[in-house]
């Protein structure tokens, strides 16, 4: 008997879960059908493509992760060899000026034109790398924003349809009005700055004027910051204001709930199952827009920021190693050069940190 | 404002040059010392003087139109959601009439609209059906929509299926 009755209870509780799971997989899909109208993921991932990315539109975080990885690992030994390419000339220009001071020394003839000549030497040595670098931190902010117009109003209706619509608001515009700022920023004072404190390196390593060097060194200080105020301000106003608008979310949509509840029965039901469904589904696409867009930012970043850092690893390891050997401004030339480099990684770290602090927050955000 | 930080620095960066081409080609003495307090107070002029002249309004009147601009797209963001929540409302509601109509013994095609009840919240606001209608269907089927979703029948149509 209690056999029997076990058996009837668990009939009774599959059908219990069942049935309801069916008007509810129809209605999620219906949902979907809808919020797919809100999110096209084929326009999503061109969008990827042209501004440089390689995601594609609902892989998981892992997948795509994994596969940034493997194209960086086909991709590290030729930026290893350019990189270790400059940074072994420098290293070569700085020990031949050790050896001919050496020799100045053991002679007693002062060579004051070695130093100069290191100088122009590190110079002509650099001066493509600095440009490509330069370029390449530009276009990877440029490709950035072309691509966080079309990204983040995908995102934002997602998340309004969570019911997080001041949230939604609130980051599409912060992300945009950052994006905009760091982009005319870049033309219009972060390079100047960068090539402004290269040459004042170059002029300080030749000519030894203190002052060229504290001016290299506050035009450092400048652009770092301006990148550090721009991100401590992005990500502290974007963390206090969801906060915020989280709450007014809430408000709005506790009244929403209050107004359905005063509605007849059925309808009430309706609206309500409606409205849980609409959640539910725009929950789930809220974390496909949402990986699919931190996956493309970092296969976007990830060739220049590996490139970046490579050269600047070159650069402070040649200086570091001729230090030894032949401790004088060329050396400090060097490793201010890779201060360039930094410099340039940075704004390319900042401009992916700008659309990836947006999605996560977007993500994380408690639902309403 | 990049107008602003870019005058600025380079205001900034000009005078400090200057003062490090100067200390360069005057000879050391007290000569050097009057050029280098001289330099100095003008690299200090430089980086005081526009923070001096800066104007507030410029500030009050973008973040001014930074908020308008967020209350107008948090509107569209509004009506986008709302947009999707009615053709969810809609779509389960025809089910709902679909399913009841069955029950009913007709076999029928519905279609409903909703609308912004007095609350904002959007509510089925007419219903159109299809159906090959026997006597009396029409009525019954009318009587549950008034009854179930509160559809008057001046918002109800039907309609034989092949039209």
């Amino acid at each position: 008997m209690s056999a029997m009755v076990l058996r009837c209870l668990a009939v009774l509780l599959a059908v219990l879960f069942l049935v309801p799971l069916v008007p509810h997989v129809q209605a999620s899909e219906a949902a979907e059908d809808v919020l797919g109208e809100l999110v096209d993921g084929e326009a999503l991932e061109e969008a990827g493509r042209d501004s440089g990315g390689s995601a594609a539109f609902g892989e998981s975080l892992e997948e795509g992760i994994g596969r940034i990885l493997d194209a960086g690992r086909e991709l590290l030994p030729g930026l290893v060899k350019d990189a270790a390419r400059s940074g072994v000339l420098l290293l070569v220009i700085l020990l031949f000026c050790g050896i001919a001071e050496t020799v100045q020394d053991a002679s007693g003839s002062p060579m004051p034109a070695v130093p100069l000549a290191g100088v122009l030497a590190t110079a002509a040595v650099s001066v493509s790398d600095i440009h490509a670098m330069v370029s390449m931190g530009r276009d990877v902010v440029s490709d950035m924003r072309r691509f966080a117009d079309v990204l983040l109003p995908a995102s934002a209706a997602v998340t309004a349809a969570t019911g997080a619509v001041t949230g939604a608001a609130l980051r599409q515009m912060a992300a945009v009005l950052c994006s905009d700022l760091l982009l005319d920023l870049m033309d219009g004072l972060l390079v100047p700055l960068v090539y402004g404190y290269i040459t004042a390196a170059v002029a300080w390593a030749a000519a030894g004027n203190e002052g060229l060097n504290r001016m290299a060194e506050f035009l450092k200080w400048a652009a770092t910051a301006i990148l550090t105020v721009i991100a401590t301000g992005y990500v502290g106003y974007l963390t206090a204001a969801s906060g915020i608008a989280g709450a007014a979310d809430a408000a709005a949509v506790k009244a929403t709930r209050f107004a359905i509840s005063g509605a007849i029965p059925v309808v009430g039901g309706i609206l309500s199952d409606a409205a849980e469904t609409v959640l539910a589904s725009a929950g789930v696409l809220q974390g496909t827009v949402g990986v699919f867009g931190m996956v493309s930012v970092l296969s976007i970043c990830v060739v220049p920021v590996l490139s970046l850092f490579l050269h600047y690893l070159a650069y402070r390891l040649a200086a570091t190693l001729a230090a030894s050997a032949y401790p004088g401004r060329v050396a400090d030339l060097a490793g201010k050069l890779s201060n360039a480099f930094a410099l340039m990684l940075g704004v390319t770290g900042l401009s992916a940190l700008l659309l990836l602090a947006a999605l996560v927050s977007a993500i994380t955000a408690i639902s309403v | 404002m990049m107008q602003f930080l870019r005058d600025w620095l380079l205001g900034v960066t000009g005078a400090a040059l200057a003062l490090a081409v100067l200390k360069t080609l005057v000879p050391r003495g007290s000569v050097s010392k009057v050029c280098a307090l001289a330099g100095g107070l003008a690299v200090l002029f430089a980086a005081l003087q526009p923070i001096v002249s800066l104007d507030g309004d410029v500030l009050a009147e973008a973040v001014s139109a930074y908020q308008t601009q967020r209350e107008e797209f948090q509107v569209q963001l509004q009506e986008n959601r709302d947009a999707v929540l009615g053709r969810v409302i809609e779509s389960r509601a025809a089910a709902y009439v679909a399913d009841k109509a069955a029950e009913m013994g007709i076999s029928c095609r519905a279609e409903v609209t909703v609308s912004d009840d007095e609350n904002g919240v959007p509510v089925p606001w007419a219903v159109s059906a299809w159906a090959d209608w026997a006597p009396g269907q029409q009525e019954a089927l009318g009587e549950m929509l008034e009854r179930d979703l509160g559809i008057p029948p001046q918002r109800q149509s039907f309609m034989e299926r092949d039209e």
